[in-house]
């Protein structure tokens, strides 16, 4: 088995759907990864926030209602008004309001100098020789030329969370992808490869090759099943065309010769113009091969019909028993007219689900080829039981029974022993029976009963 | 009789037209349904041959309609399919009778007169007679003058359709339709084997004949 080519592979189905699933699931975890991300950080950033408006609230109001000098107590660290580089370290430890009040700009009152924002809500870094953790601010204006800048150094979660959502994206699209693009491909070549041989067969098949058979791993996967069901079909289609070559050969001569036939008589009856007896011997005879014809052709639209399978939307509970009888009683005179005998031993009350005029049909078919085949004084049966839970019917005579070479070619179409060429008979009788068993999803077969034969028919199991 | 026939195949038309004429019918003959249906629906005739497959509006429409519209001349139809469900088809758009193409004109004439009997004899009469035969139904019994005879099941039926259909020639498909309810043709001649074996019996032993064979077409009961 050859390599797919790699463009075969990305062009294939599989691979395709591999890549796209993938794609999807990428984009809906970034979605949900940010929302929920998202979502933290914000309810985080609103706690910061909170912090940061009740601290300058309060040190507004303490300016409001006591003077700048009150409001600059508030700051007071160890005694000191004007906090220094080392204060911080403690403040960033216990995530503490980082503040400053200034008058004018740049004279620092109170707080930590280093401390730079712009009014309003804002980022800034500190001016700090060792942190430069970033912080959150809100710069307000107390009085004119008296700015109040709050700040709060950013809650590590929030940090976290960010990288985290970083990471996460990058493992996304770093690990995720190619490796989807890698299975997808894998996947994609052992699918194709399978697929590539049952195109290779369906190819060798269509050459003409019909004996081709689509290889079977055994592991009963999906392949195997299509596989299994292209074997059968191309099975069927064998047969049929086997079936074509002696049908077009049993046509020729079936269907031909009493042609031919009538042909003569018409030719005949042209000569002996005149002669009324010869005329009337002509019309008999060509009468005779047109009846013949006819029969075949019905024969073969009956066939037609039973194997489209449309009469069994008409199938019903049938007494079989009934059928059985009624023929058994039809054909005794007549086995006994041509020196045979007919045996009935038919238990009553055989229920099976089908078509009464095909099963009619089948075993009339039957008793007449007993009728044609046996031998002269031959003694012929038809029994009718129950057998395992499963309805069961024999017709067999006692001789000369059917050469087993022969046993699987009778149910062909137009298939007649050599020697019964030259009898009457379209050759599609038991055809015929083997297309009715088939659709009343019988089982048939021709056994060898010494020293006879008998065609046993065994029905479904009913519920 | 007056017989009306809507065929599109000429030969087929030639050959059924010249048959009923000799056997003394009046016959008009159409070549499609929409120029037989405004015929039929303003003047009377006793029986409708309809061909099946016909130009236009196909048989079994026309029959639909012409049973809709209340007409309730007897029809039978002629097709060249034979498939069951075809025969189903054309019997439940309201046709009486159905022929597969091709047929003897015996057959055709035998079913044509079988349609205008209808109703023959009261089919439900628990008794039926003729000359001195006498069947009852009920009992499944026949007899002949003082002589009960000894007739099979099949027998008994064969002679009850007989007796159904007197002074009417019964053909073999017509048996083997309504007697042993087979829509095929089996090869063999069970029909005839059973029919001599019935004459055996029924008029064999009285030396007068109530069965004849009418040669090529059938079997007919009758006074003698």
């Amino acid at each position: 088995m050859s390599s797919p080519s790699l463009s075969a592979v990305f062009r294939a189905t599989v691979f395709q759907l591999t890549l796209l699933s993938c794609a999807a699931f990428v984009v809906i975890s970034l979605i949900i990864l940010w929302g929920v991300t998202g979502y933290y950080i914000t309810s985080l950033r609103d706690q910061v926030e909170d912090r940061i408006t009740e601290e300058s609230a309060f040190i507004k109001e303490t300016y409001e209602r006591d003077g700048v000098l009150a409001a600059e107590q508030v700051f007071e660290i160890n005694g000191r008004l004007i906090w220094r580089e080392g204060d911080i370290y403690e403040r960033l430890e216990e995530r503490e309001i980082v503040a400053v009040l200034r008058a004018d700009d740049d004279v620092v009152l109170a707080g930590y100098p280093g401390l730079w924002a712009n009014v309003g809500w804002g980022d800034a870094e500190l001016d700090h020789d060792e942190i430069d953790d970033p912080i959150t601010t809100l710069q307000i204006e107390l009085d004119t030329d008296l700015f109040l800048t709050v700040g709060l150094f950013y809650p590590p979660e929030i940090w976290e969370l960010e990288n985290f959502r970083r990471a996460a994206a990058v493992a996304l699209f770093v690990i995720v992808l190619p490796l989807s693009l890698i299975t997808g491909y894998f996947l994609s070549r052992s699918v194709y490869r399978r697929l590539d041989t049952l195109s290779l067969t369906a190819e060798t098949v269509a050459s003409g090759s019909l004996h081709t058979r689509a290889p079977i791993r055994g592991n009963g996967d999906e392949f195997d099943r299509l596989s299994e069901g292209i074997n059968r079909m191309l099975d069927r289609l064998e047969a049929a065309n086997r079936n074509i070559e002696a049908v077009s050969v049993g046509v020729a001569h079936d269907l031909k010769t009493p042609l031919a036939n009538i042909g003569g008589r018409l030719e005949l009856i042209g000569r002996d113009l005149g002669d009324n007896a010869a005329i009337e011997a002509h019309v008999a005879a060509a009468d005779a091969h047109l009846k013949t014809l006819l029969g075949t052709f019905d024969a073969l639209l009956r066939l037609g019909e039973v194997e489209a399978g449309q009469r069994k939307a008409a199938f019903r509970e049938v007494d079989l028993s009934e059928v059985a009888t009624d023929l058994g009683a039809s054909f005794e005179p007549v086995f006994e007219e041509a020196t045979k005998s007919l045996d009935q031993a038919i238990h009553s009350g055989i229920m099976v689900l089908g078509d009464r005029d095909l099963l009619a049909q089948l075993m009339s078919n039957l008793l007449e080829n007993a009728l044609e085949h046996a031998r002269d004084g031959a003694r012929v049966w038809i029994r009718l039981g129950m057998a395992g839970g499963r309805a069961t019917l024999e017709i067999g005579d006692d001789g000369p029974g059917i050469p087993a070479h022969l046993k699987a070619r009778v149910f062909e179409r137009f298939y007649r022993a050599e020697s019964s060429r030259t009898t009457p008979g379209s050759g599609l009788g038991l055809s015929l029976v083997k297309a009715i068993a088939d659709l009343h999803e019988a089982s048939l077969s021709l056994d060898q009963d010494a020293p006879g034969s008998v065609f046993r028919l065994i029905f479904p199991a009913q519920d | 009789m007056k017989v009306v026939i809507v065929e599109d195949d000429d030969e087929t038309g030639q050959f059924v037209e010249r048959g009923l004429r000799e056997a003394g019918a009046m016959v008009t003959r159409f070549s499609d349904a929409r120029s037989a249906l405004p015929h039929l629906a303003s003047t009377d005739c006793d029986v409708i041959v309809f061909d099946r497959m016909l130009p236009g509006m196909d048989g079994v429409q026309a029959v639909r309609l012409l049973r809709g519209s209340g007409v309730q001349t007897p029809i039978l139809m002629l097709t060249a399919m034979s498939g069951i469900d075809d025969r189903v088809d054309g019997l439940e758009a309201g046709a009486d009778d159905y022929l597969v193409k091709p047929f003897a004109f015996s057959e055709l004439h035998a079913r044509l007169k079988s349609l205008l009997r209808r109703p023959p004899m009261a089919t439900d009469a628990s008794e039926l007679r003729l000359a001195d035969l006498h069947l009852d139904r009920l009992r499944h019994r026949a007899q002949r003058g003082d002589t009960v005879l000894d007739l099979s099941p099949l027998e008994f039926r064969l002679l009850e359709f007989l007796m159904l259909n007197p002074d009417q020639v019964v053909t073999r498909t017509m048996l083997l339709e309504k007697v042993w309810g087979y829509s095929f043709d089996p090869k063999t001649s069970i029909v005839q084997t059973h029919m001599s074996r019935l004459r055996a019996k029924v008029d064999k032993p009285f030396g007068q004949d109530l069965i004849t064979t009418v040669r090529g077409a059938g079997y007919v009961i009758a006074e003698p």
